[in-house]
């Protein structure tokens, strides 16, 4: 197993930050949509203290891919894809990144809004980015809102298009994710 | 030499009575801090009242009553302000103020008093000493004092909120209290 990556392949680092994100990624989206439907209780606080301690892991870990990216760089993508395909894939990959920016910070700035601090795993509180503000929660909640289904809109395109690459294409990219280069 | 003896036999002629104090309410706060999932929240009650009687040389006349009004909490967060006035916490609806009677005043040196009282939240009356820095200057007062509580003790946090792991046991009373000479 290699660390970084090549131009044909992803090392271990970037294998395990992929599926790592996509196991928190989707475990946010299932406390995200349920915890808003519970009423005012313990366990809502602690979904949503859940909720803000893996979010904030997320964008920690989602900054560290970025610095990981520019400094050894991604495979590139398959030869023979169209124009048009290239564009697409492109720009979901950067859709997916910048939201995985937007959404947690856009939701530890609700946090901050909604007088209701953020903090990890119970260790450590996160200051406020802002101080209590109704409209502004407004605001941001609705951004976090329509930022986490813009999200998931990408994944599926993101799954769908590795899917493609597999089973129609028949090319590399989906394997070279599943398993992390040897050489 | 004439004013301290027109003091001194104003003093010695007056029996022990305290001074009437009015509070400034846009000066006053009563704030709160407490632990929501590990991190600190502070909120206020915005409305209360306190009727004070009080001169530092008749502290066996010295009497304090504040009313605060519950629907007058503000944590910044109006869903998590609605529940503290629910039936569960606060209940305002049945119980719409909170009350702290005094029962005595001690000097503890300086500007310091240590107040003695009852607090009545909810249905619960219980016995709390209020250490407080009482400063006058001329016709103006400040009162400054913390005091921390266990919101159980007062019923406050009922069924499943009354395990600490969301919402903690221990709350933080900051008061100033601003008022002038009546």
């Amino acid at each position: 197993m290699r660390l970084t990556n090549s131009p044909d392949g992803y090392g271990l680092v970037h294998w395990a930050l992929h599926w790592g994100m996509a196991v928190l990624i989707f475990w946010l989206f299932w406390l995200g949509l349920t915890m808003v439907e519970l009423p005012l209780s313990p366990q809502m606080f602690e979904a949503y203290a859940l909720h803000k301690s893996l979010g904030l892991t997320v964008l920690v870990l989602v900054l560290a891919r970025l610095a990981w990216r520019r400094l050894n760089g991604v495979p590139a993508l398959p030869e023979g894809m169209g124009r048009l395909e290239s564009v697409v894939a492109t720009a979901v990959h950067h859709g997916i990144y910048g939201l995985l920016v937007v959404i947690p910070l856009s939701g530890w700035l609700y946090s901050g809004a909604a007088a209701s601090p953020a903090n990890w795993f119970g260790y450590f509180t996160v200051p406020n980015l802002i101080g209590a503000n109704e409209t502004a929660a407004k605001v941001l909640r609705a951004v976090h809102d329509i930022a986490g289904k813009l999200l998931m809109l990408c994944l599926a395109l993101h799954v769908l298009g590795a899917l493609k690459h597999h089973f129609i294409s028949r090319d590399t990219v989906l394997k070279r994710m599943l398993l992390p280069r040897r050489n | 030499m004439r004013l301290p003896v027109a003091l001194l036999i104003c003093l010695t002629a007056l029996p022990a009575a305290a001074r009437d104090w009015r509070m400034i309410e846009e000066e006053s706060s009563l704030a709160f801090t407490f632990r929501q999932m590990g991190s600190a929240v502070t909120g206020s009650f915005e409305a209360f009242t306190a009727d004070i009687s009080f001169d530092p040389a008749a502290l066996d006349a010295a009497s304090v009553e504040a009313v605060i009004e519950i629907p007058s909490v503000d944590t910044g967060n109006t869903e998590r302000d609605a529940g503290i006035e629910g039936a569960d916490w606060f209940d305002s609806a049945t119980y719409p103020t909170a009350r702290f009677v005094s029962t005595g005043f001690t000097a503890t040196g300086g500007d310091g008093y240590d107040v003695a009282g009852e607090l009545t939240i909810r249905d619960v009356t219980e016995p709390v000493v209020l250490p407080m820095t009482i400063t006058i200057d001329g016709d103006r007062a400040v009162a400054t004092g913390t005091l921390e509580l266990d919101r159980t003790t007062f019923g406050v946090g009922q069924g499943d909120w009354a395990s600490a792991t969301a919402v903690g046991h221990e709350v933080l009373l900051e008061l100033e209290v601003v008022a002038t000479a009546d």
